[in-house]
């Protein structure tokens, strides 16, 4: 059991634990009366978000061919409930500033130095009677991409006052630059700021048209700017009805964007870039490596993919599948026949097989595996925060860390009687028995059914608050999980502060509706992911806007 | 000695590179500012620099606390390194202790108001700004920026906050990364992000000579492109609502520094070479990489106000040797056993020699009537005291330099009564020219004994 030779070592009563109650939701502040206005329920504050650097990367890439990644030394986006872009996290500093305008220098000298490019974003020439013609044109159609929305008068024609200061510059192309440089500088290309129209009939709110709304679309189901496609079904009016947007949002999932996009959701969501932090010393963990790692990851996202893509596939089945995916790497690791060469094969485990669902997974059980142990507590966490919406806190100050074992105590036995002191109880009793129900995965995921001794390795396991709450194994809490009403929500919560950059705040006068409803069409649908998306997209919560901020 | 000889051969010692420097010192007045640089009023005869820098995880108070008071103390194991050390290059670091103060006793009084329980993360959203953190920023200015704020217009970069990992991107205690990644704050919601790479750092603060011709045209381009922004953004600020308008404004405040720093005149410091090879360096080199260019900034008044993390709390130290190739250090910490003790007072060692070396680096510059040190005040200290329990009193203060001699340095400095952390940095406004008597949530004097 060599994932559980640390565990607990480092846990103290330190990681988590609290005097007053631990029940905590984010979002969960009761609504005040009367604060929602009549109306549409309430559909959120119009929020000014920047890109998150993803997001710059990406419209760079299809607005002006920038394969490469500019972002690397942008300051990073915190991530905040899981989520790199909460809008109240997106601060811009001097160093953004900064990093934007030489982000900007460098893109558009690569663009005007290479042929291609400069020809499907410039598209004509610069010099001679057709100057002004080609300038007009390029910075109406590269403006309109960049801004998602068309250019005004004023913004073109100050841009073309730009475009005249490097008139005399021996390369025409010049000009070209600095329009470049000055967009993507501009705060209507850094910023998604939605105006919208003010709703006469529901006073407070503002109901979103258009540019407003593809943008919303696009950087949420594809991770990036729109296309010019999609531009001209939102100037078309197309997306002004919620059916519309339905429509859109449903064609706009059957574009291979949304594949990336949509990784950027559940990446985030189920924690996989925290792989990227895993360490495991080799004498321990001869199997583990960077190749090992990206398996892993690449596993759990093949069956999301399979679960988002999937005609009919019902999305709960991600914590029951016994269908999975593995590499050569995977399938040593997990002991069951490797598929060819390199290739990924899809594996059916058998019945009686301890593999089943994402509490299986390589992935979650070495991302919760720390190095120093406490091992047992973030399993369970896991369970908690991600899967279940709750909010742990962490201990209070000058908690006293748990002496150090003494003779002939286990970890475990250790763990139980740091969970004797009702303070850290409060809160570990939540998590520390989910994972004990793990005990036979090491911190690779390998199943281990004896220790060292040979004696057999207990799985049972507890789910605090839930009935029944015992159970026997992570295959076991897997099914537990998939009929509990809870988990179906919280991927709902899920994706509505993915969608909207923010935490839900429940309640019925705040977002409790907006969530009972997608919940509701996420159910009715078969736990079809497409169509909660598809419900997220069309619900009054996407189309509409309360002023004020946050 | 001379100082720019050292720093010749030590900006850039383990990236492998040879480069030839100019003659700073030449270039700067006697009291230490570029020649032609106004001296704001009410500054020192010298202007007093300011640095705060973290190394994360508290330590073992028990091996840190020095025994005896005054000039006379004795090292704790951990403290040793103020007597001097060698680098893993050959490098000697002199002995420092008189140019420091250890100081016991002081109190993170806001750290138990922040409103997650997380042990660390509440005490280092206090760290240098002394309130109570929210959940996605720190709970104000920090003194860093107070300074710059006040006094940072002098020089081309108000502050240069400086940290030596990637930043953190994860979420610790629901709390946002930002405030792991950040010990400088203009306010809430406002952190004002550090230079993490030595390649990028290197070139926002030094041109490199020959680009300066074809700059005069690029400069020109550069300006046009700000007034552009500048203009849609103030039209963009007539349109948007009065809470997002903070977002705009921001952004807006952001250009105009811009602007600013592009009219002080950057051509005093220029450096033939980049740092090249900086990613391959250890963490350890790599970080006291970033102390010589930020000391180099400093020695060139390209600011006088900076912050500087070592680590983030969830971090390896393997270049300590291989025992730590995978110990991860914040599980570490919440070790109670000998030997997990005996680990952390190496790594506090290792914590000691960078705040050292950083001090040996301000020491071997000259300037006004003394070393740079002596018209600097260092603060180094973690974001808690003994790593093990988040305990928040006590806290293992170091600060190097004489604030411009107001300070008397080379003793152990023991505050009995738990004083509030705020009340440092009162005396260290104070002593760099920002006359104030209140700081943070409960700053409200400044120190005593600190003068001696």
């Amino acid at each position: 059991m060599r994932a559980l030779r640390s565990v607990a070592a480092s846990a103290g009563c330190l990681l988590l634990a609290l005097t007053a109650g631990c029940s905590g939701v984010v979002g969960d502040a009761p609504g005040l009366p009367d604060a929602g206005p009549a109306g549409p329920s309430n559909p959120g504050p119009l929020l000014v978000r920047r890109l998150t650097n993803a997001e710059y990367d990406h419209a760079v890439r299809d607005v002006l061919g920038q394969s490469e990644r500019v972002s690397a030394d942008f300051p990073a986006d915190p991530k905040v409930v899981g989520f790199d872009n909460n809008a109240e996290s997106l601060t811009i500093s001097a160093l953004h500033a900064e990093r934007y305008r030489d982000a900007a220098e460098r893109i558009a000298a690569a663009v005007i130095a290479s042929p291609a490019r400069r020809a499907a974003v410039v598209g004509c020439a610069l010099t001679g009677d057709g100057r002004d013609a080609c300038l007009r044109a390029f910075i109406d159609a590269f403006g309109r991409r960049a801004f998602r929305r068309p250019v005004t008068p004023t913004e073109a024609a100050g841009l073309r006052e730009l475009a005249a200061i490097a008139a005399d510059d021996p390369d025409p192309d010049m000009a070209a630059a600095l329009v470049i440089e000055a967009v993507l500088q501009s705060p209507s290309f850094l910023f998604r700021t939605e105006f919208g129209d003010v709703d006469a009939a529901h006073p407070g709110l503002h109901r979103l048209r258009g540019a407003d709304l593809a943008a919303r679309l696009s950087f949420f189901l594809w991770g990036t700017t729109p296309d010019d496609a999609l531009l001209a079904r939102a100037q078309a009016g197309t997306l002004d009805t919620a059916e519309g947007l339905a429509a859109a949002a449903r064609a706009m999932l059957a574009d291979p964007r949304a594949r990336d996009g949509l990784g950027g959701f559940y990446r985030q969501w189920l924690r996989l870039y925290t792989l990227d932090d895993a360490h495991r010393d080799p004498a321990l963990y001869p199997a583990w490596n960077a190749g090992l790692r990206a398996s892993m990851e690449s596993e759990t996202a093949r069956v999301v993919d399979d679960l988002i893509w999937r005609d009919g596939a019902n999305f709960l089945d991600l914590f029951t599948a016994r269908a999975t995916f593995v590499d050569a790497r995977l399938a040593a690791l997990y002991g069951v026949a490797a598929p060819a060469g390199d290739a990924w094969g899809r594996v059916e485990m058998p019945e009686s097989s301890a593999r089943a669902g994402l509490l299986t997974h390589a992935s979650y059980l070495t991302l919760t595996a720390h190095t120093e142990g406490s091992t047992l507590i973030h399993r369970g966490k896991f369970v908690r925060e991600v899967l279940l919406c709750e909010t742990l806190p962490s201990p209070p100050a000058n908690v006293p860390s748990i002496p150090a074992a003494v003779p002939g105590e286990t970890e475990l036995e250790r763990l139980e009687r740091h969970r004797s002191d009702p303070a850290c109880n409060n809160c570990h009793r939540r998590m520390d028995p989910i994972g004990m129900g793990m005990r036979r995965y090491d911190a690779l995921g390998a199943l281990h059914l004896v220790d060292a001794q040979m004696r057999p390795i207990p799985q049972a396991g507890n789910l605090y608050g839930y009935a029944p709450a015992d159970f026997d194994g992570p295959v076991a809490l897997g099914q537990r999980l998939r009929a509990a009403p809870e988990v179906a929500q919280c991927v709902v919560r899920q994706v509505f502060r993915y969608a909207f950059g923010r935490p839900e705040v429940l309640g019925p006068s705040d977002d409790g509706p907006s969530i009972d409803r997608a919940s509701e069409r996420f159910r009715a649908s078969g736990y079809s992911f497409r169509e909660l998306l598809v419900a997220v997209v069309s619900s009054d919560a996407f189309r509409y806007g309360r002023e004020g901020g946050l | 000695m001379n100082p720019l000889r050292l720093s010749r051969r030590a900006l850039l010692r383990g990236a492998g590179i040879a480069v030839a420097l100019p003659v700073l010192d030449a270039m700067l007045d006697g009291r230490g500012a570029l020649h032609g640089t106004a001296h704001a009023q009410g500054m020192p005869a010298t202007p007093v620099r300011l640095i705060t820098m973290h190394w994360p995880n508290g330590t073992v108070m028990s091996r840190w606390t020095p025994t005896g008071e005054g000039s006379s103390y004795t090292y704790s194991e951990s403290l040793r390194p103020l007597g001097g050390f060698t680098l893993p290059d050959g490098t000697e670091v002199p002995a420092m202790r008189g140019d420091v103060n250890v100081i016991t006793g002081l109190k993170n009084t806001v750290a138990p108001l922040g409103v997650t329980g997380g042990g660390h993360i509440r005490a280092l959203g206090a760290f240098g700004n002394g309130m109570p953190m929210q959940m996605t920023s720190a709970g104000g200015i920090s003194v860093d920026q107070v300074a710059a704020e006040a006094l940072g217009g002098a020089t081309r970069f108000p502050s240069i906050p400086v940290a030596v990992q990637p930043a953190w991107t994860a979420n610790w205690d629901g709390a946002s990364a930002a405030i792991f990644n950040n010990l400088s704050w203009s306010g809430v919601n406002r952190p004002v992000p550090a230079d993490r790479d030595a390649r990028a750092l290197f070139n926002r603060l030094f041109t490199a000579p020959g680009e300066a011709s074809a700059a005069e045209r690029a400069a020109l381009y550069r300006r046009s492109v700000l007034d552009y922004v500048r203009a849609d953004l103030s039209r963009m600020d007539r349109r948007v609502g009065r809470v997002d308008r903070q977002r705009i404004d921001e952004h807006l405040t952001s250009i105009r520094e811009l602007e600013r720093q592009s009219s002080v005149a950057a051509t005093a410091c220029t450096l033939a070479t980049a740092p090249a090879g900086a990613e391959a360096l250890p963490g350890d080199e790599y970080a006291r990489l970033m102390m010589r260019l930020l000391v180099m900034a400093m020695r060139c008044d390209l600011t006088r106000y900076a912050s500087f993390q070592l680590y983030h709390p969830d971090n390896l130290y393997p270049w300590l040797g291989p025992a730590w190739t995978n110990l991860e250090r914040h599980g570490l910490s919440h070790r109670t056993d000998p030997e997990a003790n005996d680990l952390v007072v190496v790594a506090s060692q290792y914590n000691v020699k960078q705040f050292a070396y950083l001090c040996s680096l301000l020491k071997a510059a000259s300037a006004g009537d003394g070393t740079l040190l002596d018209h600097s005040l260092v603060y180094c200290t973690s974001e808690v005291s003994e790593g093990s329990s988040h305990t928040y009193t006590t806290m293992p203060v170091l600060l190097g330099g004489r604030g411009g001699g107001r300070v008397r340095t080379g003793r152990h400095v023991r505050y009995a009564d738990d004083p509030s952390f705020n009340d440092m940095f009162v005396s260290m406004l104070n002593y760099a020219g920002v006359p104030t008597t209140r700081f943070g949530y409960d700053g409200a004097a400044m120190l005593p004994q600190l003068e001696g």
